[in-house]
């Protein structure tokens, strides 16, 4: 890397000399600024090593997987496959200084040619980065002249970083998709997909024997899904009135100066990460909760679907009334003047003309702020419980789907278990979920937007 | 005909309705002013709760005590061997430096109840002491640790309050048996101390009545077998009851188990009483008094939780006292959390570790996230033809802004961890995570910044001969900058704060090192804060709060900073 630097200085001070040689004493007649031949040679000199270098990074080692997996002995072939991944695991273990679970001849044997060919391809790829970065400088020195454009070749280049970044987003995206569906696939592979959908009944262990009683988990979603819905509803029902009506005052009636002040406030509580909403949760909300049920007479317990949704409520305030304040200041004020002029109170004029008008607006914040809540996860993970529990009362613990990935994905996992892939499963549910109404959301407001632009 | 008089009437109508209006009005207005208030009384009941909890973290009671490094117990044979140094035994020499306090401490368990006072790892910080300077071997050194955690919280009030109050007159001391202390005063000399157990006693007593009438509740409509279980609980509680309440107007109060512990401070020592009368008190002793004379100096000390449900024992407690008062114990500034990593006794534990590996995981986002985003955000506003990709960039850079930050994670674990074999609980991939799920953030911010400069400046630059990169980077992206900054600074702290995805990634694993670089196994603050708050001991939860208003304080930097530059250097075109 440091060396990649050293030659692309080197390659800059040496094109840049050279454009300025070729132009003699008129070096006002050159086509592009000297520095420009430069960044070209150091261009050509650094960056086609630099890809290479890359792709090997990020592919050399799954090539050299595959390499090794074909030329592995027949009988370890035949075996499952989760058993030839564990034994590729033992022999890159082997082979780079690790612990390997098991050591037999055959693991010997491959780890050596691991290793050998890891050599021998680390040799090949050296070599080739030193022959690219002499070649594109060679190359690219060559061009350089009098009347070479190199500015124009630059700017190509640079042209295509800033393109190459920003399909950087579309990669993501595609990585999302691809990643989930992959591993969904797999899931339903084993699973029904109608069993996941509609059972009743999660429970996603997995026995370690086969002959183990309730050896085949069962993965019934429909808990998981009730308990995302039921703690969204409860912060609805909280966050709604709220951030609307704060929307409101602070658009309609608050002086500027108040409006100064309490907006930031707002802003504060959507800044606040997650996890502190969770601590909040667990230790003063859920306590607080457990004792004024007892005081009713109720039993409830500290972790449990109303904390949880209290608190994810008092998180998305801030989404609903600020986006909702800027639907409502979209709204023109000839109506609200129209409003008045016929007699209106100031009050009536904003639940019969404004709150109408800006109706649509107002349905895409809500829609943003309920995909926001069941997307969440850390408040869910700290204060709603872990026990998938079909039920409507809001006093008992209940889980949701983003506590499930979690719980399913941290801690020790094998990979191909029907439970860790039940968590990518979930994790597509919930990102097709939240995609729908965030589309939905943007387009609603766009299309609002548009209509008093 | 009636028609001239509807137009009255309508206006009468109209009149009469106004009074109704108004209040309308008034109480749409309220409702607002409700709504806002309610939203700031819940930040603010956010911030005490955690300010409340963690202020007490940064401080901690320590006990300093002479300590005989005895050769014996670290070098008996005079190796002077850095190995054989290191395998001393620090543990015990701790011990005895905590017996050599309280020499009159003699059966086993109570010497296991004293040891208790210094966890186990504090022999570690003492055998590193040793062999830095082998010179100290056999000399006398005062040695300083953090005291154990639930005598921490006790000496802070959080397992009961330490309520002392002065006594009345003078007592005299009588010693009945061997363990044993009887003490008189004047006349009303224990009178408030009765009085507070009396009353706990009815309030214990309402208590259970209180227990069985709900159960008594409950039962109507359950089976008949049930119901007969219920029945002769319902009759216990009762029966529990009575008893507190006779017990509460016993003329000599005998303490039992459910009561409060009253220990008295006698001449520099502790007697645990047993029962008490109006003048007379007659209990255990738990720490010897220096002598018996009779003295006007003494304080009563009431813990209010019953001994067997609380953490510290009382002969604990009397220890924690006398220590404090010979100021071989004291409270000081809590640096152990500020320089240590996480540790699994809390008064050893910091958030030093997941600060570090906040900053390195911070560094790789920003790293990542920054030249691509305001490159994209360049190409999207500056150069990009208005066609279909560039749309489907756009659609897809907004509902990237708004997935769920978990599903973030799970891409990390499904590309970066399985297909290209990067080392879990790394600083690199949590931050690379990061960076995917803050790029459209950035992107969003710096096009806004882009797009505010005014065309004048591009066309100014283009008519004297400038390309079109060259405008862009030498034109508009200075004038930009400051907007990029703060959209990128307000970026980062979004970051700064994220858990679910580090979760996905491995970044939970407990970490008693600080991380050294990008690949070593690390953890975030974050996801410090949800480890400590998932842990069960009471201490915990006071540093948990304590590493939240450290999270919190930078967040508020890193945005004030934001807030600052934004101030500083916008233009108004």
């Amino acid at each position: 890397m440091a060396a990649l630097v050293v030659v692309m200085l080197l390659a800059w001070f040496n094109g840049r000399t050279k454009a300025v040689a070729s132009a003699g004493a008129h070096p006002s007649t050159l086509h592009s600024l000297p520095g420009y031949s430069g960044t070209y040679l150091a261009i050509w000199s650094v960056l086609p090593a630099f890809i290479l270098l890359a792709l090997f990074g990020l592919f050399g080692d799954l090539l050299l997987n595959l390499q090794i997996r074909h030329s592995l002995p027949a009988d370890i072939r035949a075996l499952p496959a989760e058993q030839v991944e564990l034994f590729m695991r033992n022999a890159r273990a082997l082979a780079f200084g690790g612990t390997a679970s098991e050591t037999s001849a055959a693991l010997q044997e491959a780890a050596r040619a691991y290793a050998s060919l890891s050599r021998t391809s680390n040799f090949v790829v050296i070599g080739a980065v030193i022959l690219l970065t002499i070649g594109g400088f060679l190359f690219a020195r060559g061009r350089i002249g009098k009347n070479f454009r190199a500015r124009n070749h630059v700017e190509a280049v640079i042209f295509g970083v800033l393109v190459v970044c920003s399909a950087i987003a579309i990669l993501t995206t595609l990585g999302i998709v691809l990643s989930l569906l992959t591993e969904s696939l797999r899931f339903f592979s084993e699973i029904n997909t109608l069993d996941f959908l509609f059972g009743l009944k999660w429970s996603p262990q997995t026995a370690l024997r086969a002959d183990q009683v309730g050896q085949s988990g069962s993965f019934g979603a429909v808990p998981l899904f009730a308990g995302t819905f039921l703690i969204t509803f409860i912060a609805m029902v909280v966050a709604a009135p709220v951030g609307l009506y704060s929307a409101i005052y602070l658009s309609e009636y608050a002086k500027p100066a108040t409006r100064r002040i309490v907006k930031p406030i707002l802003e504060i509580l959507a800044g606040v990460p997650t996890v502190v909403y969770g601590f909040f949760a667990l230790l003063t909300i859920g306590p607080f909760i457990r004792h004024a049920a007892e005081a009713v007479g109720l039993s409830a317990q500290t972790q449990s679907a109303l904390s949880a949704g209290l608190v994810m409520g008092i998180m998305i305030i801030p989404f609903v009334s600020s986006l909702s304040d800027d639907v409502i200041n979209a709204v023109p004020q000839a109506l609200r003047d129209g409003s008045y002029a016929m007699g209106a109170t100031q009050a009536e004029t904003v639940r019969n003309v404004v709150f109408p008008a800006a109706l649509p607006g107002i349905m895409g914040a809500l829609l943003l702020a309920i995909s926001r809540a069941i997307g969440e996860t850390m408040i869910v993970v700290m204060a709603a419980g872990q026990s998938a529990n079909l039920t409507a009362n809001p006093l008992e613990p209940v889980t949701t789907v983003t506590v499930q990935i979690v719980t399913l994905l941290t801690g020790d996992q094998e990979f191909d278990s029907a439970k860790t892939l039940s968590a990518f499963a979930l994790g597509l549910v919930l990102f097709i979920i939240t995609l729908g109404l965030n589309i939905i959301s943007l387009r609603v407001v766009r299309k609002y937007r548009e209509r008093y632009d | 005909m009636t028609e001239p008089a509807k137009p009255i009437s309508t206006k009468a109508l109209i009149a009469a309705s106004l009074p109704r209006r108004y209040r309308a009005e008034q109480r749409f207005r309220l409702y607002g002013r409700a709504a806002i208030l309610l939203a700031i009384s819940a930040l603010a009941l956010l911030l005490f709760s955690v300010g409340s909890q963690g202020f007490t973290a940064f401080s901690i009671y320590r006990f300093n005590l002479p300590l005989q490094l005895d050769a014996k117990l670290i070098d008996p044979k005079n190796t002077a061997d850095p190995k054989v140094i290191a395998k001393g035994r620090y543990r015990k020499l701790i011990q005895k430096a905590l017996s050599d306090a309280f020499p009159d401490v003699r059966s086993r368990s109570d010497k296991r109840a004293l040891y208790a006072f210094s966890t186990g790892l504090n022999s570690v910080e003492l055998r590193n002491q040793v062999v830095k300077n082998p010179s100290l071997i056999g000399t006398k050194i005062r040695f300083t640790a953090p005291l154990s955690d639930d005598l921490d919280l006790y000496l802070k009030g959080k397992i009961t309050p330490r309520k002392f109050s002065k006594g009345d007159g003078t007592i005299t001391a009588s010693v009945p048996g061997p363990k044993t202390l009887a003490l008189t005063g004047q006349p009303g000399a224990f009178e408030a101390l009765i009085q507070h157990i009396r009353q706990k006693r009815l309030v214990r007593a309402e208590r259970l009545e209180e227990q069985a009438e709900k159960l008594r509740e409950r039962i109507k409509g359950t089976s008949k077998g049930v119901a007969l279980v219920q029945h002769t609980e319902i009759a216990r509680l009762e029966a529990q009851a009575a008893d507190m309440r006779q017990k509460a107007k016993e003329h000599t109060i005998h303490l039992g188990k459910n009561d409060p512990s009253i220990l008295i401070d006698f001449n520099q020592g502790f007697i645990k009483a047993a029962a008490l009368s109006d003048h007379q008190l007659s209990g255990s002793v738990l720490s010897r008094p220096t002598d018996m004379e009779p003295t006007q100096n003494w304080r009563s000390l009431i813990l209010d939780s019953p001994e067997r449900s609380r953490r510290v024992t009382d002969k604990q407690a009397v220890w924690a006292e006398a220590l404090l008062a010979r100021g071989h114990v004291k409270r000081s500034f809590n640096s152990i959390f500020f320089t240590h990593a996480d540790s699994r006794e809390p008064e050893l534990a910091g958030i030093a570790g997941a600060m570090v590996g906040s900053v390195l995981t911070l560094m790789a986002t920003m790293l990542a996230a920054v030249p691509i985003g305001i490159l994209a955000a360049i190409y999207l506003e500056e150069f990009a033809p208005k066609n279909r990709l560039t749309d489907f960039i756009e659609v897809n850079i907004n509902n990237l802004a708004a997935v769920p930050s978990i599903i973030f994670g799970l891409l990390g674990l499904a590309v970066f961890l399985n297909m290209f074999h990067m080392p879990r609980s790394a600083p690199i991939v949590g931050g690379l995570v990061l960076a995917l799920m803050t790029l459209p953030v950035i992107i969003i911010a710096s096009r806004a910044a882009i797009k505010a400069v005014p065309p004048s400046i591009r066309e100014a630059a283009l008519g004297i001969g400038a390309s079109k990169t060259q405008t862009v980077f030498d034109h508009v992206l200075p004038l930009a900058a400051p907007g990029i900054l703060t959209g990128t600074i307000i970026g980062l702290a979004r970051a700064l704060g994220e858990t679910a995805p580090l979760l996905m990634i491995g970044m939970v694993a407990f970490i008693a090192d600080i991380p050294k670089s990008l690949t070593s196994p690390a953890t975030a603050m974050p996801v410090q804060i949800y480890l400590w708050a998932s842990s069960a001991e009471r201490s915990w939860e006071s540093r948990t709060a304590a590493a939240i208003i450290i999270l919190l304080l930078l967040m508020i930097i890193l945005n004030l900073t934001a807030v600052f530059l934004r101030h500083k250097f916008e233009r108004r075109w």
